[in-house]
């Protein structure tokens, strides 16, 4: 998963990117509320997580912008005052989900994952596409409730692709979830990767169909 | 009853102890100047008519004979008996006493009689009291037997059953009179105590019913003119005991925010270090966590001397700028030379004297040197200087680093206040600390820009300690 971290902490936010790097998302952080539209701009991300207390342009007026955008990206915000009001007047302005410092990693993470799922709407309840499913607690894909066994970047590859199952995922932003922005690699590793998947799920239902132009769509004909 | 007891009494019970004493006292001396002036207005009334029968006995004696003779107006002596309502006693005697008609006992006249002059007297006849009406004068001629004319003495005596019957009767009617006054002024008197105190009542059961969180000000509405001050007393203590808790709550609420940020990063730092499995990285990890936790108790520390400056009890003594900036430079020296720091000392020959608490000025000092150091790049310069100025003492930090911007200048030393170009974590309280300790001692923080244009200069601005103040060194 490829997550904006927008936090004024340079030590926390540092921790972060590091922590959830664990996780295997890629995130990427800026500590500025100015800079957060135009990161979202340039890379398709799947979550923000945005600290309120941001200098340049305050958390609050961040989420504003991209609410008067029309942009459906899920917000969690951070903030060390938890107070009520806080908390309620967040939600309102469009946050998704509200999570108070100090906090645990995976509780972070969990609900990164929560938010995304509930993103991608009532017709994708779990990661799922048909017989292949992927449990976010074990991070194990199973196919018809076998587990199944991957590389880290297959497994990565089809994470990002049943994260979005139906809908074409670009080679470019397949990569900017499966490797950080250090790792120097060619878009073609990504044809060489969902060619081996696509030998795994050879005997099965599931599918990575090729969308000319677009990218790939993970389907299920089952 | 000590005074203090009878000021705790309340204000009812002391009016009323007062105030009905008092009336009372006062119709009792008023009773008795009614009686004093009804016994004199009856002596001067019964006084004339006892007069008028010692004359119309004088006018009834005579010498012709060569003796002393007396025709008594027996008619006017029975007039007279009924208005005193009492037996009437007469003498009519010569000076010396030999030749006596009447009642010859009669009590003789209190003091010498001189002729033509009435006197009249209380005195005791067979055991009841009488007053005695006596008169003297020159006989015409000589009694026989003697070779000068005498004074002839008249007493005429009445009993006081008459005269007393007029006192009493005066007496009564104002002691009549005077209850009554007592008792109207009594119960106008508890009238008008409750009727006064009810405003204090109300006052009470307003505050009394108020919640506990409720600080602001009584109404002072139908409250008396008297009872204002109190109230204006009141709420004047109740705002600043408000502002203080506003204050408190908003130290509690920047603190704890404070205070989340840095246990955010170590929990975020423990959760990696737990899931790490390449050693290396695991140690990388857990020094950090140290760096971040000697951070935390670094604010933790600056947050509660911040709170303890602001409550301290200032002990102050005289002493010299120059010996205490000199003894934290040397304790810093170190710590500066390690970062590549040229840390030096400014101060003049002469001593400079402030008055002022040696702990608070020294943390004071040792916050600017820290923040100086922290923010100073290796390889620039830091400098401590004392310097007087008429009436006050500066104590500089100066050094050549990057400085705050001019626009943030005027923030610096707010609580929590950080400048948006700090390079390093901090809690934003150093400088804050440092400003509250200047203005405990009746100095204040200036922040500036640096020698040459370049860096930044925090000044501790004292007022110099007076020749009278010193008592130490």
């Amino acid at each position: 998963m490829r997550i904006l971290l927008a936090e004024d902490e340079r030590d926390l936010a540092t921790w972060l990117v590091r922590a959830l790097a664990q996780s295997d998302f890629q995130v990427d952080w800026v500590d500025d509320g100015r800079m957060v539209r135009r990161s979202l701009k340039a890379t398709r991300y799947d979550a923000l997580i945005l600290d309120l207390g941001l200098p340049g342009l305050g958390g609050h007026d961040v989420l504003a912008d991209l609410r008067d955008a029309d942009q459906r990206l899920p917000v969690l915000i951070l903030t060390a005052r938890d107070s009520l009001i806080e908390r309620v007047s967040s939600l309102h302005e469009g946050a998704d989900d509200f999570l108070a410092k100090p906090f645990e990693v995976a509780e972070l993470e969990a609900r990164l994952v929560a938010l995304v799922r509930r993103a991608r709407g009532s017709d994708h309840p779990r990661f799922a596409c048909g017989p292949l499913a992927f449990d976010a607690g074990t991070k194990q894909f199973t196919l018809a409730h076998e587990p199944l066994t991957l590389t880290p970047r297959e497994h990565a590859v089809l994470r990002a692709l049943v994260q979005h199952s139906g809908e074409p995922l670009s080679k470019q932003e397949i990569l900017d979830r499966v490797f950080s922005d250090e790792q120097d690699v060619q878009p073609d590793v990504v044809e060489v990767l969902v060619h081996r998947l696509r030998k795994r799920l050879h005997d099965s239902p599931v599918c990575i169909r090729t969308v000319r132009g677009l990218g790939y769509a993970l389907e299920s004909s089952g | 009853m000590t005074l203090e007891a009878w000021h705790r009494l309340s204000l009812r019970r002391t009016l009323l102890v007062v105030l009905l004493p008092g009336m009372l006292l006062v119709v009792g001396v008023e009773l008795w100047l009614t009686w004093r002036t009804a016994v004199d207005a009856a002596n001067a009334a019964y006084d004339r008519s006892l007069l008028g029968a010692i004359k119309s006995i004088d006018a009834n004696i005579s010498t012709d004979s060569g003796g002393l003779a007396v025709e008594l107006p027996y008619r006017m002596l029975e007039f007279f008996e009924l208005t005193a309502s009492g037996p009437v006693y007469y003498r009519v005697a010569t000076e010396e006493g030999l030749v006596e008609i009447g009642n010859a006992d009669l009590p003789p006249p209190a003091r010498p009689l001189e002729t033509g002059k009435p006197q009249f007297s209380d005195a005791a006849y067979f055991g009841e009291p009488v007053r005695v009406g006596s008169y003297a004068r020159l006989l015409p001629r000589a009694l026989a037997g003697q070779e000068a004319p005498q004074r002839v003495v008249i007493q005429v005596a009445e009993t006081l059953t008459s005269r007393e019957q007029f006192t009493r009767k005066l007496v009564l009617q104002a002691l009549a009179r005077d209850l009554v006054l007592v008792l109207v002024a009594g119960v106008l008197l508890v009238l008008a105590i409750g009727w006064a105190l009810r405003p204090l009542a109300r006052l009470r059961s307003e505050v009394r019913t108020r919640s506990p969180q409720d600080l602001t000000p009584i109404a002072t509405g139908g409250i008396p003119v008297d009872v204002q001050p109190l109230v204006e007393a009141i709420n004047h203590h109740v705002d600043r005991t408000r502002r203080l808790i506003e204050a408190r709550r908003r130290f509690i609420d920047d603190a704890s925010h404070q205070l989340r940020t840095p246990l955010t990063t170590l929990t975020t730092q423990v959760g990696f270090a737990l899931r790490e499995p390449d050693p290396g990285r695991l140690r990388d990890a857990l020094l950090a966590v140290r760096v971040q936790l000697d951070e935390t108790v670094r604010q933790t520390n600056q947050m509660l001397a911040l709170a303890r400056t602001d409550t301290a009890e200032l002990v102050s003594e005289v002493i010299d700028l120059a010996v205490l900036a000199e003894e934290i430079t040397r304790a810093w020296w170190t710590e500066a030379r390690a970062g590549h720091i040229d840390l030096g000392l400014d101060v003049p020959g002469e001593p400079i004297r402030v008055q002022a608490h040696p702990g608070l000025l020294k943390e004071a000092l040792s916050n600017l040197l820290h923040n100086a150091l922290r923010y100073t790049p290796a390889g620039g310069q830091v400098t401590v200087r004392v310097a007087a100025e008429p009436g006050e003492a500066r104590l500089m930090v100066l050094d050549n680093g990057p400085g705050i911007p001019a626009s943030e200048l005027q923030r610096a030393g707010e609580r929590f206040f950080r400048a948006s170009n700090a390079s390093q974590s901090g809690s934003g309280l150093g400088l804050a600390i440092v400003r509250s300790i200047a203005e405990r001692h009746g100095g204040r923080l200036e922040v500036g820009v640096g020698p040459q244009g370049q860096g930044l200069s925090v000044a501790i601005v004292l007022p110099l300690a007076t020749p009278s103040g010193r008592n130490s060194g």
